[in-house]
């Protein structure tokens, strides 16, 4: 039965007027509370794997409150890790450890946790307000990306080597080329040619970007922990600081929020960019047009605040694309349509024909959902944060227990444990010589993505696809970032010169 | 019979059964307990928390069920290679005590039988105990605005632009396959697409077709069926004969094959494709074991709550296939040489075939 | 030292371009025109300056954000290097005792044992957290949600 969608609000909203939906979105959000600090093996698809044959039972609106709570905050909370242990936390989340892990360090943790949860809060509510607004209007926008449009907007992702190079432009430009090269390790798509396998089954599929991350970070983070032996040579920064803090810092860098939060709802609607792609895509946009960042990768809040909101948002981005065309955009959304499909809902746009309640539901639940994460972030946050203080014999452990466990759990192969050995070590000698790391993560992330739009797009249109207005449009506004991003290093370039050169004087 | 004849004399069948146990002490008693506290790993081709997972995790009640004893009943993954990693692990490493089933994806039947590096397993030699699906139709469809509302205008229009999702899958290779037999005059393949940018693309005009699974299909885009919004050209029926209910009216690829060599190829890719997710046992787990696990299997499949369970899962329909049926598909799936090397044409980059 | 690295990667770009010089161009594009070679340009640029000192004479005068953490350590070498060595030997280790041993035992070990040995912690906060790592990766992982963990070679 079609009803209009304000109907179809309110009535949503009750469908969650009943104990039971209450506390299963209360179990779902513990849920994504307790993965989000778990180790990489406990990821959100196994999650939502395991929940399925025990929520597919229940009735449609308590399931997808579980569901959704616990999808919805284990974003939120995942900065723990990188802001705690410097392991980067579950795809995207792994810009934040780039700020988040030097504040943990300073005996910031509570501020750089506050503004997290804030802005992870605030960055839900605008993925979910995008969410409910889009409901009519969705559909054009999802068709409007094809994949020349993708191709400019991955370009443009790529120049942001030239941000997060900082002040190593060559090396940084070295560690995005050897981060492409690793991106086209496995078969090609396009041709079945196996690239770099030498008759490894292992390596057929590539290396994974998991396995990188954690190595390439986690590693040399737990090496410096061992080497200083803090809390026992050296003592840890003392704790200063209050969550209120950061959630200041959020509210102050509000415009911030929004424009990262759209960036993460834009990546969530569009098929094809993924999720490990958004929080670098924030952080370098954060990067390239924040005043004053000169401390972006020493610790500024901002680079926390624009990663964890774009990361927040893109959820709602998710679910516009799952339920209103029925299109999954992961693994987590596409386990979440065999949910509503098991309840008898097609998402797309019958659902949004005949069970628009259902959707706003899940929109409620979302927003509702997001909110008790940030506050039980907030609730958590001031004990964990004490444990940037415990000492190095106890933290270097936990750390080698993290990484190791979520490098084997991606394919519990034994060169599994090699490859994250392998970059453990790269990764130590990349922070060593100065060869900026995520530099090198942007080019692992995007390498594949670039090839594959733009072979599409060859191959598709010819040369066309340049001549599209859609990629002038975008062509455009990268190349007007990009130039605005080396006018401003030209121009801090000469400033430099100009105070570091002794004045003449005659 | 030998049991009708004894029916009437219970000494002699008393007699008999003691006879039985005493000869083979398997039977009986120790056949009820065997898996009784024990702990039977699955071992699932796929990764944890995926689909495929969920096609695993589906069975899993009921073998606890079914398996006399109601043992414990655990997944172990070994995703990789497309699922040669845990066919290799079952064939090569895994202890044949009937505490180890391999839950595998069927594509290693088809990789073994082509020659492909990384096999370590001779399909000929597992244990099959069934799989729980079979149906596996394959559909070829264009977009509405091309007009190709019929297969004269379809093998007419040049340079149709089908996509999928790499170089060798399922749907690259059924797309080329849909090509080659329907005369499309020559089509361009596009790899690289997964199944949703694919679906996203034929709409906003980047694709001109593709081929790939009809239940998924519908399940997906309902409304591309039913309104017309997608012509759809063609069928190919897994298992032959078995007419889907909506395009069941789709003329069958089978119809367009002219000489042996091609009727074979259709025949290889068809069993291919039937052989579903079968569960396999590693070779020489004894008998015994083996008909426990079958009769579980069989048991599974006939419980009543299992379809709806699977279907409510998964979104599709069970079409479960027994032990010996899924030995038959296996045992007469056409291993020429020839026929191998033509297949390889289709799975390859390369342009298709002169017909 | 420096210029070790960079030679590394010149290394892996050269090898690169070697073994893909051969492909088809579709799939030659990416790794060998668009990352090998420039990345194998780059490094040599990169090589000259490490083996001129160019950083050093640079300085403060190259503007812009240290992106990367800076390996800011202020032992004596001796000592940096031995405790190095001494950490990644536990990595390694960690990681040949999930091999050998099974993830299930060999984490629980290797929490044992560092904080132990190395971090000469006491025992019983020792014991608690060893027996808090095998409570996630055995009682959570194998015992409540029924996955289990490849077994290590010596058991198998």
């Amino acid at each position: 039965m079609e009803i209009s969608l304000v109907d179809a609000a309110i009535r949503g909203f009750l469908n969650l007027l009943h104990l039971k939906v209450f506390l299963a979105m209360l179990a779902g959000v513990s849920i994504g509370t307790f993965t989000a600090v778990a180790p990489q093996g406990l990821g959100m698809p196994l999650v939502y794997a395991i929940m399925l044959p025990i929520v597919i039972r229940w009735e449609p609106v308590t399931g997808i409150a579980l569901l959704i709570g616990a999808s919805s905050v284990s974003a939120i909370c995942a900065a723990y890790l990188p802001v705690l242990f410097g392991i980067p936390g579950g795809s995207g989340s792994q810009a934040t450890v780039l700020d988040g892990y030097p504040m943990g360090q300073r005996g910031e943790a509570r501020r750089a946790l506050g503004a997290s949860f804030m802005a992870g809060g605030m960055g839900s509510i605008i993925g979910t307000l995008t969410l409910a607004c889009a409901i009519p209007v969705a559909k054009p926008l999802i068709y409007l990306m094809g994949s020349p449009e993708l191709f400019v907007i991955v370009l443009w992702g790529l120049s942001m080597v030239a941000v997060l190079a900082g002040r190593r432009p060559i090396k940084g430009m070295i560690a995005a080329a050897f981060g492409l090269l690793l991106a086209t390790a496995g078969q090609q798509a396009q041709s079945g040619i196996m690239r770099f396998v030498f008759d490894e089954p292992y390596l057929l599929d590539g290396i994974s970007i998991s396995i990188i991350a954690l190595a390439l970070f986690g590693i040399p983070a737990a090496l410096d922990l061992a080497l200083k032996r803090l809390g026992v040579e050296q003592q840890p920064a003392p704790l200063k600081g209050k969550l209120y803090d950061g959630v200041i810092d959020t509210l102050r860098e509000w415009w911030l929020v929004v424009r990262c939060s759209f960036i993460g709802v834009w990546v969530g609607i569009v098929p094809g960019i993924g999720s490990q792609v958004v929080d670098w895509l924030a952080y370098g946009h954060a990067a390239q047009s924040c005043k004053d960042r000169e401390n972006f990768g020493r610790g500024d809040v901002r680079g926390v605040i624009a990663p964890e909101c774009a990361n927040d948002a893109k959820d709602g981005g998710d679910l516009v694309t799952t339920l209103l065309l029925g299109f999954p955009q992961g693994v987590v959304t596409a386990l979440f349509i065999v949910a509503l499909l098991g309840w008898g809902f097609l998402p797309g746009p019958e659902m949004i024909k005949k069970n628009a309640d259902i959707i706003y539901s899940v929109v409620w639940i979302q927003g509702i959902s997001g909110i008790t994460g940030t506050l039980i972030g907030f609730v958590l946050a001031g004990q964990l944060a004490k444990l940037a203080q415990v000492r190095y014999s106890i933290m270097v452990p936990v750390i080698f227990i993290f990484v190791l466990m979520g490098a084997f759990s991606v394919t519990r192969d034994e060169a599994d444990l090699i490859t994250v050995v392998a970059f453990g070590i790269l990764g130590y000698f990349m922070r060593l010589f100065g060869y900026p790391r995520p530099a090198m993560i942007l080019g692992l992330v995007l390498g594949d993505l670039m090839e594959r739009y733009l072979y599409r797009s060859m191959a598709s249109y010819g040369f066309t696809w340049l001549a599209r207005p859609g990629v002038i449009f975008l062509l455009i506004l990268a190349a007007t970032s990009f130039f605005f991003a080396v006018r401003s290093r030209v121009r801090s370039n000469a400033r430099t010169m100009t105070t570091s050169t002794p004045v003449a004087t005659s | 019979m030998k049991f009708q004849q004894f029916k009437a004399n219970r000494v002699s069948l008393a007699l008999g059964g003691i006879l039985l146990i005493t000869l083979f002490p398997g039977f009986g008693w120790a056949q009820n307990n065997f898996y009784a506290g024990k702990t039977v790993t699955l071992v699932a081709t796929t990764a944890p928390g995926g689909t495929g997972d969920l096609r695993v995790k589906a069975m899993l009640p009921f073998l606890k069920k079914h398996i006399p004893g109601n043992p414990t009943v655990v997944i172990e993954y070994m995703d990789g290679g497309g699922g040669r990693k845990g066919a290799n692990h079952i064939y090569n490493s895994a202890r044949p005590d009937g505490l180890t089933i391999g839950a595998a994806s069927g594509a290693i039947i088809g990789l073994a039988i082509l020659g492909e590096k990384g096999v370590s397993y001779n399909v000929d030699k597992f244990v099959y105990l069934g799989s729980p699906e079979s149906e596996n139709h394959y559909v070829i469809y264009s977009r509405k605005e091309l007009g190709l509302n019929d297969l004269k205008k379809l093998q007419a229009t040049p340079g149709i632009r089908i996509g999928a999702q790499s170089v060798g899958h399922v749907s690259y290779v059924a797309g080329r396959l849909f090509a080659y037999f329907l005369n499309m005059k020559d089509p361009k393949f596009i790899a690289g697409y997964s199944s949703r940018e694919a679906d996203v693309a034929l709409v906003n005009g980047e694709l001109d077709a593709r081929a790939n699974n009809a239940a998924s299909v519908l399940r997906r885009n309902s409304d591309w069926f039913e309104k017309g919004l997608m012509n759809f050209h063609s069928i190919m029926e897994v298992p032959l004969g078995d007419k889907h209910p909506r395009l069941g009216h789709l003329p069958e690829i089978g119809a367009f094959a002219k000489t042996k060599k091609e009727k074979d190829l259709i025949a290889m890719w068809r069993a291919f494709r039937g052989v579903g997710s079968p569960y396999i046992l590693p070779p020489g787990t004894p008998k015994d074991k083996v008909e426990i696990l079958e009769e579980a299997m069989r048991k599974t499949f006939r419980d009543p709550e299992f379809a709806p369970y699977f279907k409510k899962l998964i979104g599709d329909d069970a079409s479960p296939m027994g032990a010996a049926e899924l030995r038959k598909v296996i045992a007469e799936m056409p291993r020429d040489a020839e026929v191998i090397d033509f297949l390889k044409e289709f799975s390859g980059a390369a342009p298709l075939p002169a017909r | 030292m420096t210029a070790n690295f960079t030679l590394f990667l010149i290394a892996v770009f050269l090898g690169a371009c070697y073994w893909g010089w051969n492909w088809p161009y579709i799939a030659k594009l990416m790794p060998v025109y668009v990352a090998a070679i420039p990345g194998l340009i780059l490094a040599l640029i990169q090589l000259y300056r490490d083996a001129t000192g160019w950083e050093s004479r640079q300085g403060e005068q190259d503007s812009g954000n240290e992106m990367d953490e800076v390996h800011d350590v202020t032992l004596d070498k001796r000592t940096e290097l031995r405790r190095t060595i001494s950490f990644f030997a536990w990595f390694i280790g960690g990681a040949v005792g999930v091999w050998l041993l099974g993830i299930d035992y060999a984490m629980p070990l290797l929490i044992f044992l560092y904080m132990i040995v190395e971090g000469k912690e006491k025992p019983v906060p020792t014991l608690v957290l060893t027996t808090f790592t095998y409570a996630l990766v055995w009682g959570l992982f194998e015992y409540t949600l029924e996955m289990r963990w490849p077994s290590g070679l010596l058991f198998r």
